[in-house]
Formats: structure tokens, C-alpha cells, sequence
């Protein structure tokens, strides 16, 4: 075994790293070997001598939390890792389009005039109207009246309505009674009907009574 | 509990996991960046660094079994960017640096002998210090493996893989580290009879 080799050998066997068979062959050369064994041994007290330092840990006290990355942060954090090229070609166009939507916002105009609404948008201010309140009033008034013809047509509405159904309720009636005044006639005509009969009836029969008699009495002056 | 099942279960959206695998993780994480690093404030601001990374990153994550020499990975790559800004500005290095702060190799300024007698030099805490300045001393690849080895616990395969290199670059690294320590700590101007009695 050359001594020039050892290096491997030594510290593998001062810090214990070495199978038993290997570990046989280096103790048996360093008990022929002075050097050898004089090296192991200054490496060995040199290890026993740096376990002396002793580090004292500080509380650290490192606590977890659940990270919450808000929306935004995560896509400043993807902006951040672009190049800066692709910095500049998504950062322009967000911020002139951020730009256009702050000034469109500041000149959003509304307006309503003859029964419509009307929305404007405009990059730059526009000019103000001085007789927009005029307008206003004027397009009031007529809302009102527009309302009050409205409210007339809607009364004149219920009246015909009114008109007709009282109408048609009169004929109805109408009708009823002269139904039932024809019902009545006819009763009484069928009970004419029935006395009549009734008294030719009687009549007859005391016609034939009668005649009887007659004849009884003009057979019995014969045979006087 | 393993790390594989809280990661799955914070991946399941249970915060809760997540921050058992980290009370899990401050402390060794912690001293591994402090002894890399040297500053206790920095140290706490990289383990805070490290955390929110692995929260906002642990999807990415394809071996949930690997999260071990993935979170040193993290913890390293912000120590060295520290490095890399406080170099920049030219900033100190350690907080509990004295002496004289333009000396070239500040580390070796050793307080002053005479006021105490190395028995009381050697006190624990004190110790301590001189084995810290001495390790930052050493170069940051040597140094990084030292701390994964020695206080972190971690096995060759195991550092190997969090630094990407081959196992005997590790070991060699961890051989000429100590050698390199040693001989700081022997040719600075501390008691050296005190000093190797304890080595």
C-alpha cells in the first residue's frame, strides 16, 4: 500500500466510513507505517478538537402561513420576470388603454331629449350646453302632458266600456221579460183553450139532456 | 414522520407540514450556515432565504427523498452569494473580529497573552472562537466540507452529491482541509503547548 494514496483511506477511517475488511488492511499498515500513523493521528485529534466549538442556535421561531397572493401581485410578479422588450410591448398598451378609459370616464355624458336617452363619450371635454335646463323643463312639460292626455283617454275608455255593458245588460233583461211575458201567454191561452172545451163540453152534454126531456115529453103528450 | 411525508402532505396543502419540517430543519440548517459563514445574523437571514425558497419551490422538487442535499444545496448557493456581496463591498467577514482590522489575514490576532494564563485562554468558549476564526480561514471549498463532515453528520456520498463532485475530490478536500487547519491553529501565536494538549 503506498503511502502517497493514504489521504482517502485516512479520513475515511477517521470519521468512521470504511467496511470492516478495508479497515483491517489501513490499521495493519499503519502499524508499520510511522508516517502514516502520524498523520492519522493529527487528523483525529484535529477532528476531536473542532468538536470543541460548540454553536448555540438562536429561537429562530420561523412560522408558516398560508400564502395568499392577491390577482394583482401574481401579475405584477409575471410582469416583473418579462424581459423588459415584453415589458414595454404589454405595458403600453395596458397604460394607453388605462389612459383612453380614465378620460372617456371623466367625459361620460348623458342626456335624455324627446323620449330618448342619448350617451356620449368623448376623449376631450365638450362644449356645455347653457340651455340644457330649459330643455329639461321643456321636455317635462310635455311628459306631463302626454300624461294627462293619456290619463283622459284612459277615463274615456273605462266610461264606454261603462256604457256599453250597462247596455247590454238592459237587453238582456229585456229580452228576459218579453221571454217570459210570451210564456205567459201561452199558458193563458192553453188554459182558454182548455175552458173552452170544457164548457162545449158541458154544453153538450146538457143539450143532450135537454133534447132528452124534449123528447120524453113529446112521446108522452102523443100518447095522451 | 419522514421529510418524504410532510413534503407530500404540504404538497396535499397542509401548511402544518410544512412547518414541522422546518422546526425540523432551523436548527442543523442553521449551524451549518453559521459555521460557513461566521455571522449570526446573516446566518439567521440566509436560513429565512433558505425556508421561503423551499416553500415557494419544494413542487419543483421531482424525489422528495432527496429534499436532504437539496436544501444544503440552497443554504450554500446563498452563503456564497453573501460572499460574493460582502466582498463586493468590502465588507468584514466575522462579527466577533478584533484586532487589527487592515491585517491581511485577520483571523491569526490573537488577543493579547500576557493579561491571562493559557489555562484561562483556553476556556471553552474562547476556544470555541480561535477554532472558528481558524476555520474561516481555510478556503471556502475546504471549509464547507469540513462543516458537512464534521458537525453536520453527513456521509462522503451524501456531500458529495450536494456539492456535485466526485467522492475522492470530497475527501481530499476534507484531508488537506484539516491538514491546513491544524497547521493555523499551530503556527498562530496561541499557546501552542496548550494548544496541542488539547489536540
Amino acid at each position: 500500500m503506498k503511502c502517497n494514496d493514504m489521504s482517502h483511506q485516512l479520513v475515511s477511517l477517521v470519521y468512521g466510513e470504511m467496511d470492516t475488511e478495508e479497515e483491517k488492511k489501513i490499521q495493519a499498515h499503519l502499524k508499520s507505517c510511522p508516517s502514516c500513523r502520524e498523520a492519522f493521528q493529527e487528523l483525529k485529534s484535529t477532528s476531536k478538537l473542532l468538536g470543541k466549538w460548540e454553536v448555540e442556535t438562536p429561537k429562530l421561531n420561523f412560522v408558516f402561513v398560508n400564502e395568499s397572493i392577491s390577482r394583482w401581485k401574481t401579475w405584477i410578479e409575471k410582469l416583473a420576470n418579462l424581459s423588459w422588450g415584453r415589458r414595454l410591448a404589454v405595458g403600453i398598451p395596458v397604460f394607453a388603454a388605462a389612459v383612453l378609459i380614465l378620460l372617456a370616464i371623466f367625459n361620460f355624458q348623458t342626456e335624455y331629449r324627446e323620449g330618448q336617452w342619448n350617451v356620449s363619450f368623448s376623449l376631450f371635454p365638450g362644449k356645455q350646453n347653457g340651455n340644457q335646463e330649459q330643455i329639461f323643463a321643456q321636455a317635462l312639460e310635455q311628459k306631463q302632458q302626454e300624461t294627462l292626455l293619456l290619463i283622459s283617454k284612459m277615463i274615456e275608455d273605462s266610461e264606454y266600456r261603462q256604457r256599453r255593458e250597462s247596455t247590454l245588460t238592459l237587453a238582456k233583461y229585456a229580452q228576459e221579460i218579453e221571454r217570459q211575458r210570451q210564456e205567459d201567454l201561452r199558458i193563458v191561452g192553453q188554459s182558454l183553450v182548455g175552458i173552452q172545451r170544457n164548457t162545449e163540453g158541458r154544453f153538450h152534454q146538457t143539450n143532450d139532456v135537454i133534447n132528452d126531456l124534449i123528447r120524453l115529453t113529446s112521446f108522452k103528450l102523443e100518447k095522451k | 414522520m419522514t421529510d418524504a411525508v410532510l413534503i407530500q402532505q404540504f404538497l396535499d396543502g397542509e401548511i402544518g407540514a410544512f412547518n414541522t419540517l422546518v422546526w425540523r430543519w432551523e436548527k442543523p440548517l442553521f449551524n451549518f450556515v453559521y459555521r460557513t459563514i461566521g455571522n449570526e445574523e446573516t446566518a439567521k437571514d440566509i436560513c429565512q432565504t433558505t425556508f421561503i425558497r423551499i416553500y415557494r419551490e419544494l413542487k419543483r422538487l421531482r424525489d422528495p427523498d432527496k429534499f436532504s442535499p437539496w436544501i444544503y444545496r440552497i443554504a450554500l448557493n446563498l452563503c456564497r452569494d453573501e460572499h460574493k456581496r460582502r466582498k463586493k463591498r468590502n465588507l468584514l467577514y466575522f462579527d466577533d473580529f478584533f484586532g487589527d482590522q487592515n491585517a491581511s489575514n485577520p483571523v491569526m490576532q490573537i488577543p493579547d497573552q500576557d493579561a491571562k494564563t493559557p489555562e484561562e485562554l483556553v476556556d471553552h468558549q474562547e476556544l470555541g472562537d480561535i477554532l472558528k476564526r481558524a476555520i474561516m480561514a481555510l478556503p471556502e471549498e475546504q471549509r464547507v466540507v469540513i462543516v458537512m463532515k464534521q458537525y453536520q453528520g453527513l456521509k462522503f456520498t451524501e456531500i458529495a452529491e450536494i456539492l456535485k463532485q466526485p467522492i475522492n475530490t470530497v475527501k481530499s478536500r476534507l484531508y488537506y482541509g484539516l491538514r491546513a487547519l491544524r497547521k493555523i491553529l499551530v503556527d498562530s501565536k496561541f499557546n501552542k503547548e496548550v494548544l496541542l494538549n488539547e489536540m
